[in-house]
């Protein structure tokens, strides 16, 4: 039942809670105001029936988040004083991209392109929401390239690149790969795209899910 | 013929889709770099070593643009910024300085002056932009001049230091062959 409902939601919907539920992060300062902002997400989750052991393991991007905003505001502001803003920004942050990986884990790539559609040419809506769609797979193998340049001794770890010297590795070793990455990729779901005669058949081609 | 054909289209969708992915790494790191530092134009770092980068590696027309387009489409749809619709003009009118720009000096990510006058100049767009939100917020005129002021002076640091990293990763994704 819970599932049905899950998917009978339309994919317009679950995109205007998801940006209306980030826009709110916005404007929620009090811990009342962000307790109930959490309620509503922790919601939204059930409802659309995200996978929420995903989005907690992709959470972690957000604990770095959190420590460096918390002790630039203790650096600026002193101990007790700046640490109670700097937790409190922090959540709104969390709070503001948390309903991105929840409509991303929600909505399909085609129920994407559809909404996008109506504002952005036929292409660009493709293309925008198959971007969307593999966000998690980019970030994974940037992660994955940044953990395999350490351990064959690149000095891109956050201590050593407090040394400008080492900020040249950052280029060689993490963007020119993840761009080469970037390129592998797009060339894969074009290939993908153009299997599926994308482009080059007046009329779509679709499994519709039965 | 038709081969031909369907292979352009291939190579344009690929190349649509790597401008794609450069408008997801402006938006991340556009989020990521949301710190309330008080650093006006901080997120100028990456929005134009990222918007160089689709202009010279994707050889399709306006392709900073369509990038630009992107990146602000979905910087509108995830509500960042308060500029609200107006927010994708801070992404576009950059993207279209550099696209003209490469049209004047096809050769500019060769060397460094180029590459600093280029990311100057598209950087200082953001006053424009700047202003344009602000007024329509309602801030007194000088005020908006000394507060587009600081953010623009900013905007040229921070993307004049994104632009410098363009001649050395250009040069590398020709020697891999990639571009």
């Amino acid at each position: 039942m819970h599932n049905y409902m899950a998917k009978k939601i339309p994919g317009g919907v679950k995109i205007a809670v998801c940006i209306s539920l980030s826009m709110i992060a916005f404007v929620t300062r009090t811990p009342f105001s962000l307790a109930a902002l959490f309620f509503c997400n922790i919601v939204v989750i059930l409802m659309f029936q995200a996978p929420l052991f995903l989005i907690l393991k992709e959470c972690r991007f957000f604990l770095v988040q959190t420590v460096i905003i918390i002790v630039l505001y203790i650096l600026k502001f002193g101990w007790p004083s700046g640490f109670l803003p700097g937790l409190t920004l922090s959540i709104q942050f969390v709070f503001f991209l948390l309903p991105g990986l929840i409509l991303s884990h929600s909505v399909s790539p085609a129920q994407t392109a559809r909404c996008f559609s109506v504002i952005l040419p036929h292409h660009l809506a493709f293309v925008l929401s198959v971007c969307i769609h593999f966000i998690h797979n980019l970030m994974e193998e940037v992660n994955e390239i940044y953990e395999a340049q350490i351990m064959r001794g690149a000095r891109i770890t956050a201590k050593e690149l407090c040394n400008p010297a080492n900020w040249k590795d950052v280029v060689n070793c993490l963007i020119i790969p993840t761009i080469i990455y970037g390129f592998m990729m797009a060339r894969q779901i074009s290939m993908a795209a153009k299997a599926r005669k994308f482009q080059i058949d007046e009329k779509r081609t679709c499994w519709n899910g039965e | 013929m038709n081969e031909i054909n369907s292979l352009s289209k291939r190579k344009k969708l690929e190349y649509l889709l790597f401008l794609g992915f450069c408008a997801v790494f402006i938006f991340i790191t556009k989020a990521l770099l949301r710190l309330h530092l008080n650093i006006p134009g901080h997120s100028m770092f990456f929005m134009i070593f990222f918007l160089m980068l689709s202009n010279r590696c994707v050889p399709l027309r306006y392709s900073a643009t369509i990038c630009a387009i992107l990146s602000g489409s979905m910087a509108i749809l995830f509500g960042m910024g308060k500029g609200g619709p107006l927010l994708i003009l801070k992404f576009i009118m950059p993207a279209m300085i550099i696209d003209f720009f490469s049209y004047l000096i096809p050769t500019f990510d060769q060397k460094y002056w180029t590459c600093i006058l280029v990311a100057t100049l598209a950087s200082s767009t953001k006053f424009i932009s700047s202003f344009i939100v602000d007024f329509f917020l309602g801030m007194d005129t000088q005020l908006i001049v000394y507060h587009c002021l600081i953010k623009s002076c900013g905007a040229i640091i921070f993307g004049v230091l994104g632009s410098l990293m363009i001649p050395m990763v250009i040069a590398r994704l020709k020697a891999y062959d990639i571009i």
